[in-house]
């Protein structure tokens, strides 16, 4: 091998990494640069320190936050994603009159999407009030019959729920999904309250009726892991990995931006 | 003389030995004999050959020597491999402590770093063990260096990472001869094609195990790599390339035989099933033919081995319900022992032929 050689290598080497890494940078860059696409400010509700991760915490000194996210569907099924949206969102939506539309929905593979959440809005709102309602029927049903315990038990658990969707619980709600970022920002302009997300949706057939009340779907955000970063850490040095039902964390107060490529950073947190 | 690679001087050296032992055989059984004239200039200019190969390339002159090269080749190895999760853990544990400049800037030296030690080291190691290590260490620096910055600056995973990875693999391989690296490299690249193609059909890229027909265009070009490009000068690197190849090629064939709803054909799973369990078995005739008529050995064995696999496979599919395991297993025996007299016959056969 002569040294000409040799050395075009090396440079060729020393190029693509340099070349890589500005690459990326630049990307960066981009994304941050002028106004963010959106701007939350999330509470100790939306986020907390992941578990499950490669690495047990002492052999990572890093710190990453997991954002916390809700569908307000049941067992499983999407409201918002109809046929129309299915089709929408570039699926074949099967033949419902043939016997194997079931393996036909499921054998569709993933496709890239942009995905809405709302922060407090009308979707936590609903879930807020359907605690509230299944609260208030089983004190009814108490005071119909006030010696039953299963039903005084039913009671407490109703209340512990409405005390957790009301302190606890995330209020970031997964409310609707499309290819068009830019069309979805026209449909939800308030970028302090809906965040718009890229991410990856596979819907699938369940065991009910094709289509009613929405699809069953697999959705999976792109950003749920988000870096904390060197400056900020302080905030968050007593938080324990996971977190338990019922759980009171500090309370904190986070800044989060989302920029042109909807990749997020974390502007400011504080303490409460 | 000519100059050869390490690779190309150690054959050589080791036909100098064979000769040497078989002349001396030859001899002791009066069978030839050279006289000592001749015996004298060939012994030299083999002594002065070797030494200047064992010189300037340190190549493995003797047996034990030999030996030894084995040991340091294994402990290469583990060292590579070792150093290089040394580093990824080190990074880990410390990278917290330093604000997102110090991060980029640690990330991007070692990155460079490494890779100039790697061509530093090349230019005084004759054995190429230290450099081969050191361009394991420096791949896995590059890798380091990119996710990591996807992670500090939480930039959306993408498979485009893969293309510089496979490339700076690709480069390191053939500067300093390293297969492993060069699978790495194929490995990344050829990813990166099979995700690429499931994209053209608009599906999230991280679906791509799901279709493995995705990784069938990337069995073809690794089988025209060699083919179009010269690798003689690296020894090993053309089997690679066909080696994988076939990975690429039996890999998917037996997941569409046995999981024919992962298949982009529109029919039901069974037909795809029927249709790939026939399509496997003739090709990996056809390359075992190949393998042989071109005396590429790499495809008559990964032929043989997925042949194999296929055939118990079916056979597991017909009878592992239906018959009660002893007589299943002891059928598969006898299969086996019919295919070991198959194969010794062809083998004798072409042994005829070579006479």
């Amino acid at each position: 091998m002569n040294l000409w050689s040799t050395r075009r290598r090396l440079w060729l080497g020393l190029s693509l990494i340099l070349l890589s890494n500005a690459v990326a940078l630049a990307g960066v860059y981009y994304n941050r640069s002028g106004a963010p696409e959106s701007r939350l400010t999330l509470s100790e509700r939306e986020l907390q320190l992941p578990y499950g991760d490669w690495f047990q915490r002492e052999d990572n000194s890093g710190m990453r936050l997991q954002l916390l996210w809700r569908r307000a569907d049941e067992y499983g099924r999407v409201d918002w994603l109809s046929a129309d949206k299915l089709q929408a969102l570039g699926f074949q939506v099967p033949d419902f009159t043939r016997g194997d539309w079931q393996q036909r929905l499921n054998r569709q593979l993933a496709r890239p999407v942009v995905l809405v959440l709302e922060l407090d809005g009308p979707a936590y709102q609903r879930q807020l009030q359907s605690a509230r309602q299944a609260l208030a029927e089983a004190e009814a049903r108490v005071q119909s019959r006030p010696d039953d315990q299963e039903l005084q038990r039913q009671r407490d658990s109703h209340r512990e729920q409405l005390a957790q969707e009301q302190r606890r619980d995330s209020r970031l709600f997964l409310v609707d999904a499309g290819l068009d970022a830019q069309a979805l920002r026209q449909a939800y302009p308030d970028r302090q309250r809906y965040l718009l997300l890229g991410g990856r949706l596979k819907p699938h057939a369940d065991s009910g009726k094709p289509g009613a009340g929405g699809f069953a779907a697999a959705i999976y955000p792109d950003h749920t892991r988000i870096t904390v970063p060197h400056a900020l850490r302080e905030v968050f040095s007593d938080w324990q990995q996971g977190g338990a039902y019922r759980e009171e964390r500090p309370q904190v107060r986070v800044e989060l931006a989302f920029g042109r490529r909807l990749e997020p950073w974390m502007l400011d947190a504080s303490r409460q | 003389m000519s100059d050869p690679s390490r690779e190309q001087a150690q054959q050589r050296a080791e036909r100098i030995h064979a000769f040497q032992q078989e002349l001396a055989q030859l001899q002791a059984e009066r069978v030839a004999s050279l006289t000592p004239e001749q015996q004298v200039a060939i012994s030299l200019y083999h002594q002065r050959l070797l030494s200047h190969f064992a010189a300037t390339l340190d190549i493995d002159a003797d047996q034990r020597s030999r030996q030894l090269s084995l040991g340091m080749r294994i402990a290469s190895l583990f060292g590579s491999l070792a150093l290089a999760a040394g580093v990824f853990f080190l990074f880990y544990q410390f990278w917290g402590l330093f604000n997102e400049a110090v991060q980029v800037a640690i990330l991007l030296g070692s990155a460079l770093g490494s890779l100039l030690l790697t061509f530093w080291i090349q230019a005084r190691d004759r054995s190429g063990y230290y450099a081969k290590l050191a361009a394991l260490l420096s791949f896995v620096c590059f890798v380091l260096n990119l996710s990591m910055l996807g992670q500090i600056f939480n930039i959306t995973p993408s498979d485009q990472a893969l293309l510089p990875w496979g490339a700076l693999a690709l480069l390191l391989a053939y500067q300093c001869r390293q297969r492993l690296l060069l699978a790495a490299g194929i490995l990344c690249l050829g990813l990166f094609v099979a995700i690429r193609c499931n994209a053209w059909g608009g599906f999230y890229w991280l679906s791509v195990g799901q279709r493995p027909e995705n990784f069938l265009p990337v069995a073809l070009l690794l089988l025209a790599i060699p083919q179009l490009f010269e690798q003689s000068r690296y020894s090993g690197f053309a089997s690679l390339y066909r080696g994988m190849a076939l990975l690429f090629l039996f890999v998917p064939l037996l997941l569409l035989s046995y999981w024919g709803a992962s298949s982009y054909l529109p029919w039901s799973s069974g037909t795809i099933e029927v249709v790939y369990q026939s399509l496997s078995f003739p090709l990996a005739g056809l390359v075992i033919w190949q393998g042989i008529r071109r005396g590429w050995a790499e495809l008559v064995n990964i032929g043989l081995l997925f042949a194999v696999i296929f055939l118990y496979a079916k056979l597991f599919d017909w009878w592992w319900e239906l018959l009660p395991k002893y007589l299943f297993f002891l059928l598969l025996g006898l299969l086996s022992l019919l295919l070991l007299a198959l194969l010794q016959r062809w083998r004798r056969s072409a042994l005829e032929g070579a006479q």
